[in-house]
């Protein structure tokens, strides 16, 4: 197809100054009329070939052009069935499909689901998903996939495919709407990702989180907060200058069951950042006159590599940094750094149930 | 007049609420002394601390007025400062009367 695209018009060009040439003037005529007429049915089937190839590849499936029929090119809709990798068999499986704006979006669900999943999943695909599809390139295919896993665990999938950008992500929770939260927070993340490579002129590919299946597997058990013990609840270190917001950020994590420290970033914040078992640090990126959270990473590294014990602790498991500034993420770019993983940016001003929102979000989509 | 007005304050924060208020108190004097000396710099960091910790609170019109001043003081535009210097002391004293 790719060969008549271009080869047509330099080819009917060719024939129509020959036959021009050679016979006349009628035929000429005919050689102009007719690609006229033949001309709107020829791209409409080689436009719904390409739909076609761009659906399959975006599905991640082959596209086999001797298998395109006539059937294809009609106004079917394409059911998609997951992969089953759970505890129960996949023969009882209902597929539900609902009409969406962007293309057809398959929901697969268990017969069994309760009828509280049942109704999360169809308000995140009516209200939830179209809000995070609208921030996306205007021209390109999603398909998502609910997926029971054991008795209390849901897997949420999420593929978004477009000429010049892609995304993944993979979501897990005690219900539909929470592994939903968790694959958003991934998707909003590579949302501004993308918007940096967009002005660069450059095409994104979002990472699919996949590990986060390899959690599931380990520890076959992802507790929610309200079942998560003291003993196993993550500390927060909340390095803030500004008292109100560092209050405002403490009584969400509190809330959420974590310990926190707080720290305005002048009273030895390295020296936490680094002797303190914290897995968490909320770091202001602006900390006062004459220290940025930059310094203050490469300060607790230099700690960090003086002492034998910090450092097996530290590439063992590294502790995740949030930047939290009225700075763009543009401006807000922490060091590579090989203790420190820059897990996300969130931006002020954040309100109160957003920042709740957000800290929740990213305590489920780290496992706790 | 209607110089009480619903604020959408997080329950778990009301407690704090009058800290954060007489914290906003100072700043008004911070602001105003900053102006009288032109002192662009100190008026926008200010700024960025109010865009910051307003809508934490659920006083989303701090943090707007805090990126206004911001955008002002960038501008060297010192009657726009002072506009918005006289918008944040109302809306300090409109939060003030509804809460102290």
């Amino acid at each position: 197809m790719l060969f008549l695209e271009k080869a047509f018009l330099p080819i009917f060009l060719f024939l129509a100054t020959i036959s021009g040439l050679a016979f006349g003037s009628m035929i000429p005529v005919l050689f102009l009329v007719m690609p006229v007429l033949v001309m709107p049915l020829l791209m409409y089937c080689y436009t719904q070939v390409y739909k076609q190839k761009y659906k399959a590849l975006s599905d991640g499936l082959d596209f086999d052009l001797s298998n395109f029929t006539a059937s294809a090119i009609g106004m079917t809709s394409t059911v998609q069935v997951s992969d089953h990798a759970g505890d129960r068999t996949s023969t009882n499986l209902v597929k539900a499909i609902q009409p969406y704006k962007y293309q057809d979006l398959p929901i697969i669900i268990e017969d069994s689901a309760s009828l509280i999943a049942q109704e999360q999943i169809a308000n995140i695909t009516s209200r939830q998903l179209p809000e995070i599809i609208d921030a996306m390139p205007s021209n390109g295919s999603a398909t998502q996939h609910f997926t029971a896993f054991g008795q209390e665990h849901w897997i949420y999938r999420f593929h978004f495919k477009s000429v010049s950008a892609e995304f993944n992500a993979v979501g897990i929770g005690g219900l539909p709407a929470e592994a939903f939260a968790v694959a958003r927070q991934v998707l909003e993340k590579q949302i501004r990702e993308w918007h940096i490579a967009r002005e660069k002129d450059l095409d994104y590919f979002g990472e699919p989180n996949t590990d986060i299946l390899q959690n599931l597997q380990q520890k076959r058990s992802v507790r929610t907060m309200e079942q998560m013990d003291h003993k196993h609840a993550p500390t927060v270190l909340i390095v803030e200058d500004d008292m109100d917001v560092a209050t405002a950020t403490e009584s969400i994590f509190k809330q959420l069951g974590c310990k926190t420290i707080l720290s305005d970033g002048h009273d030895g914040a390295s020296h936490k950042m680094s002797f303190q078992d914290v897995d968490f640090i909320v770091l202001d990126w602006i900390l006062g006159d004459n220290l940025s959270a930059d310094e203050l990473v490469n300060k607790s590294t230099r700690i960090i590599d003086a002492f034998k014990d910090l450092r097996a602790r530290f590439q063992n498991q590294h502790a995740k940094i949030i930047t939290y500034s009225a700075l763009d993420k543009s401006k807000v770019q922490l060091p590579d750094n090989e203790y420190f993983d820059h897990l996300d940016h969130w931006q002020k001003p954040v309100n109160y149930s957003e920042l709740a929102r957000r800290a929740s979000d990213m305590l489920v989509a780290n496992g706790y | 007049m209607d110089l009480i007005r619903e604020y959408n304050i997080p329950i778990e924060l009301k407690g704090v609420i009058p800290g954060y208020i007489g914290r906003r108190d100072q700043d008004i004097t911070s602001l105003k002394t900053f102006v009288a000396n032109q002192d662009f710099d100190s008026v926008s960091k200010l700024g960025h601390k109010l865009k910051g910790n307003g809508a934490s609170f659920g006083f989303d019109r701090i943090s707007e007025l805090g990126g206004l001043l911001m955008k002002a003081c960038d501008r060297y535009d010192i009657a726009e400062v002072k506009s918005l210097v006289a918008d944040f002391e109302v809306e300090v004293n409109s939060i003030k009367s509804a809460f102290l």
